[in-house]
């Protein structure tokens, strides 16, 4: 008889636990997934940057050294044909073309990532093989990269530009935009040159464009310092002057480079072209 | 359905009977088992506190809130005598919820960053408490026989935890000001393949709890908790510290 009991007993409890069991998948139903995200309708409109690496070649030249006229301008030139399409080439010539801002900045770059002797080529700010950092420098990490629409006024060009982040970067470095206006076929003696003094002088930096209210920065405007989001987007708008003798629109574009400093220490980044 | 589901539960909880396993010491004599087991189920109620890390930043803030979580499991419980009992537990606890953490950054002079994100999370905890328990039964003799009836009791004790899974949906909006120029860029739901964290929590925590409950005679337990976490539940990584207050309030059954 108590074998009998104890049995029923077990039977009661088991039809309890189920019981139980029922109730907590009916209190589960309860809990509800919910989506949460930001509203994006405020949110700035960007261009569109492409996770790519380019590079910058920078043609160091002197309108009074006539190898610049001669084996530098050739040399130049044959850069051009093989990376103009990829690539971001200028020329930081020294001497007047035209009472522009190229001076200043053939200073400020070669004091910066020195340069003893011209005519001489750097790619990415460092004074290396020409070929071999740029096929490098394609298949790095992207880290990232900047896009632009220059708009070229009557008198102003103005960019507007987008630099996005493509990783995840720690604390430890600055980020730094250079916007330069670059002229095509700018007419100027150049000396070794057989054209000389009506020289087409190739992709000349001219300027780089400012931002209003703040005074210009040739070796880059900080945009970023401290920890960046992979995804970050920022953009600025720059402004420029536009010679008189610029005619042809299509002759003048803009190459953006980006660059970090670490303790002083200027790095190349990317580079891009609207070309 | 689950309202059926809900109701058909209650009914067959409120009209059966468990009986405890008891042993007899000779002359029709039986005493209650030293120790008991059974399953307990519970909803939690949270309001976490929240604190903003501050090193590396101008300024910080950070808000939450959280979803009616859950959890189920098993007690044991051994008693030292008639009142005093180690009861421990094995809970999986699942919970989900919200928090925003905002951070400025005044990089320079002209470049101001405001960093908001939004992690919705959800978390599954293993919970093992060690509770001290006080228990009053209201009746427990009868004629010098035992007699299970019902008990009231009170615990309080650590609380280990273990999060073996916690995920997080971020989104990110941004607002910069450069040089007195403001961009808004905001991604939602980021994609996590590529990154190296994307755990909401630290694997591992520790709690203290304090809480009463009510056995009716059937074995039915109503029980209710206070837990506080001692202990972040959000990796420090994500720019604040998350610590845990809930109370629990459930429902449980006593096997033996």
């Amino acid at each position: 008889m108590k074998v009998k009991n104890e049995q029923s007993g077990i039977g009661r409890k088991w039809t309890m636990i189920t019981g139980f069991g029922l109730l907590l998948i009916s209190m589960s139903t309860f809990v509800a997934c919910k989506k949460y995200s930001f509203d994006e309708s405020g949110e700035s409109t960007f261009l569109e940057v492409e996770e790519a690496n380019s590079s910058v070649l920078f043609y160091y030249s002197s309108t009074s050294e006539p190898n610049c006229g001669s084996v530098g301008y050739d040399q130049f030139e044959s850069y051009l044909s093989v990376y103009d399409s990829t690539d971001a080439l200028a020329t930081l010539t020294f001497g007047d073309v035209g009472g522009f801002n190229n001076d200043t900045i053939f200073v400020a770059h070669s004091e910066a990532f020195p340069i003893l002797d011209v005519p001489a080529f750097q790619p990415n700010l460092i004074s290396n093989g020409v070929a071999g950092t740029i096929s490098s420098h394609r298949t790095q990490t992207v880290v990232a990269n900047s896009a632009c629409d220059l708009t070229v006024g009557s008198s102003i060009l103005t960019l507007n530009t987008t630099t996005q982040f493509f990783q995840d970067l720690e604390e430890g470095s600055e980020y730094y935009l250079t916007p330069y206006i670059v002229v095509d076929s700018i007419l100027a003696p150049q000396a070794g040159h057989p054209d000389t003094p009506s020289t087409y002088h190739r992709k000349v930096v001219t300027d780089v464009a400012r931002l209003p209210n703040y005074p210009v920065r040739y070796l880059g405007y900080k945009i970023t310092s401290g920890a960046i989001n992979k995804g970050y987007r920022v953009n600025l708008k720059f402004e420029a002057y536009r010679d008189p003798s610029w005619i042809d629109p299509d002759k003048i574009s803009v190459i953006l480079v980006l660059t970090k400093r670490t303790n002083g220490v200027i790095e190349f980044v990317n580079a891009n072209t609207n070309y | 359905m689950r309202i059926a589901i809900t109701f058909i539960a209650l009914i067959v909880l409120t009209s059966s009977y468990a009986q405890q396993r008891v042993k007899y010491n000779g002359l029709n004599r039986k005493v209650p088992h030293t120790n008991s087991f059974g399953f307990k189920g519970q909803a939690n109620y949270y309001f976490a506190s929240f604190k903003a890390e501050t090193s590396g930043v101008d300024s910080s803030s950070v808000s939450g809130s959280e979803l009616m979580g859950g959890g189920l499991g098993a007690y044991y419980r051994y008693d030292l005598n008639e009142n005093v009992g180690i009861q421990t537990e094995f809970l999986v606890h699942y919970r989900q919820g919200r928090v925003v953490g905002m951070r400025r950054y005044d990089l320079d002079t002209a470049i101001t960053v405001y960093n908001e994100e939004l992690s919705a999370y959800s978390e599954t905890w293993i919970e093992i408490p060690v509770y001290f328990k006080y228990r009053w039964q209201l009746t427990y003799t009868s004629g010098g026989h035992w007699k299970s009836n019902s008990a009231i009791g009170v615990y309080i004790g650590p609380r280990a935890v273990i999060t073996p899974f916690s995920r997080r949906d971020l989104s990110r909006s941004t607002y910069s000001v450069l040089y007195d120029q403001a961009s808004l860029d905001v991604q939602n739901h980021i994609d996590h393949n590529d990154d190296a964290t994307p755990r909401f929590a630290p694997i591992a925590g520790l709690g203290v709890a304090a809480g009463v409950d009510f056995e009716v005679r059937n074995g039915l337990i109503f029980h209710a908790a206070f837990y506080r976490g001692l202990l972040t539940y959000s990796l420090k990584s994500h720019g604040y510290k998350m610590f845990d207050n809930r109370i629990e309030v459930g429902l449980g059954i006593r096997v033996f």
